[in-house]
């Protein structure tokens, strides 16, 4: 059934641990590379051309890490897209009532009701059949 | 902070020009800076079109798997109506790849009847496909397997279409057909999930977006009784503002369209093209941004078919001089072939009252109007007289 495969989709929980050990070990190399960066800029009074090139090297490196592992967290625990409710709405002959239940094989809009109108008894037909969508969408799981 | 060894080894000296703080000493930075150069100078665009050949070849994937599970949501409803497995599996192979080819324009004059022609002849070619493939099978649930198996013919040439573009690109290496495919890949696949979607609407006889004007038009029918005016398409006579007037819907509650065209036309020229004014509710294409369920009026036949029912429209409504107004409900492609969405639904109300107003101005009691509900009328009744209903407008 379409549910069923479209929840399947997603990086695996391998594709998940690989690109994080990525992201993280780019972190900590930026780290490095900004600090010797520093630390040789600090020796002379104007830092040189090497020292700005390794900074921009480690923030850009930083900046790009932490975007992987924002991907990939949104990617793991973004709402699940949940498969909207089929319902009939019935709506009472006599006094105008209406509810809604979920759809049954077979219904079209325009047919008589099995039910009787809970409120006055009469009798009710299907006014109209909808998709409707669920109020609060869960987060997946992380792993 | 860092392990001690390697500072001691010197292996970061390079990296950090802690001996000399120079650029110009900082060896392992000059290689690393020439090194990239050279890869993106040379090898930049063949990794590009690796990248952009990788999305591809995961997107064929999923669209193959969308067109099997929509095949297979064919063949499980077809054989519940009398069809033999194999046989209904090897009528689908059959019916996959069909097509229509456009009439010649090159001498426009009745370009319009010859494509009615053989879009007459598509229609009835599928119709005899799922008679093949679900002999038991009444009209409805006929009518339904058939807009179920457009969709798997739709999936199915998605598929194809982008399968040649790949392969092409591959064996050519020329990136510029793997570009435009890569380009176009979030439209297909959302054309394509849309499909894929709406086998699970017809299969289960629910209402779609498109359904919307049908839906309308029953509503404004009640009890009336209605007949057949057309192929496919039934109209009842109402009284609404001290009018008279005919409403038009496809022949539900089974996946049709009809003819509204064919029966506009012939309820116009049943009167003498005395007709005040023609009236059409369709569901349209919303723009991004634009919210599921915003009614829009405007005039003009708002009809989306390939151009024969809106024709017979305009010419009829030329010939006469009837006003032509319509209404329009606007939602995307996927909310127009997959379960109608609540907005959409909540919307008929809106859309009534708007008639009602459309149908007083510019006419005088007494008048006949036509009120046409245009669209695919799946899950849709022709008239609530089993219901007892007189009047829900």
């Amino acid at each position: 059934m379409p549910e069923e495969r479209e929840a399947k989709e997603g990086p695996t929980l391998a594709a998940t641990a690989l690109m994080i050990l990525m992201s993280l070990g780019l972190a900590a190399f930026s780290v490095i590379i900004i600090y010797y960066g520093i630390r040789a800029g600090s020796r002379t009074e104007t830092p040189g051309m090497d020292t700005w090139f390794q900074v921009l090297f480690g923030v850009t490196g930083l900046m790009l890490s932490l975007k992987m592992v924002y991907d990939v967290l949104r990617m793991k625990i973004a709402p699940e897209e949940e498969e909207p409710t089929i319902v009939s709405r019935l709506q009472c002959v006599d006094c105008g009532h209406w509810k809604e239940r979920e759809f049954r094989e077979g219904e079209y809009v325009g047919l008589k009701a099995e039910e009787a109108c809970p409120k006055c008894g009469g009798s009710m037909f299907v006014a109209a059949i909808y998709a409707k969508k669920p109020k609060k969408q869960a987060r997946r799981p992380l792993f | 902070m860092l392990p001690s060894w390697l500072l001691e080894k010197g292996l970061l000296d390079g990296l950090t020009g802690a001996q000399a703080g120079d650029l110009g000493d900082s060896w392992l930075n000059w290689i690393i800076f020439m090194i990239m150069i050279a890869v993106l100078n040379i090898y930049g665009s063949k990794l590009q079109v690796q990248m952009w050949m990788n999305q591809i070849a995961r997107a064929l994937g999923q669209l193959q798997q969308l067109t099997r599970e929509a095949s297979d949501t064919f063949l499980q409803e077809a054989s519940k109506f009398g069809g033999d497995g194999e046989r209904v599996k090897k009528i689908l192979q059959e019916a996959k790849g069909f097509f229509t080819i456009s009439p010649v324009t090159l001498d426009p004059t009745g370009a319009i009847r010859r494509l009615e022609n053989i879009l007459d002849e598509a229609e009835d070619s599928l119709s005899r496909f799922v008679e093949r493939a679900a002999p038991r099978a009444d009209s409805v649930k006929r009518a339904n397997l058939r807009d179920q198996l457009e969709g798997v013919i739709v999936l199915d040439l998605i598929f194809r279409i982008v399968r040649h573009y790949y392969l092409l690109g591959r064996k050519t290496q020329n990136w510029i057909y793997i570009a435009q495919v890569q380009m176009q890949l979030p439209e297909i696949m959302r054309i394509a999930r849309a499909y894929w979607r709406s086998s699970t609407a017809f299969q289960r006889g629910v209402p779609v977006g498109d359904s919307i004007g049908p839906l309308v038009a029953l509503r404004l029918i009640g009890g009336a009784p209605v007949e057949e005016v057309a192929k496919n398409v039934v109209a009842a006579e109402v009284e609404l503002e001290d009018r008279r007037v005919i409403v038009v819907k496809a022949k539900g509650p089974g996946g049709e369209v009809g003819k509204p065209g064919e029966a506009i036309r012939r309820i116009v020229e049943s009167r003498g093209g005395k007709v005040a004014k023609i009236v059409m509710i369709d569901a349209a294409t919303k723009l991004e941004g634009e919210p599921t369920g915003e009614v829009a009026e405007g005039s003009g036949a708002a009809i989306g078919d390939p151009g024969p029912e809106k024709w017979k429209i305009e010419e009829v409504a030329s010939q006469y001089s009837i006003p032509v107004h319509s209404i329009v409900i606007k939602q995307d492609l996927l909310e127009a072939i997959t379960p109608m969405a609540q907005e959409i639904a909540e919307a008929v109300d809106k859309v009534i009252e708007r008639v009602r107003r459309t149908i007083r101005e510019g006419t005088k009691p007494g008048d006949v109007i036509i009120v046409a509900g245009i669209g695919n009328t799946v899950g849709v009744g022709n008239t609530l007289r089993e219901a007892e209903v007189v009047a829900v407008a």
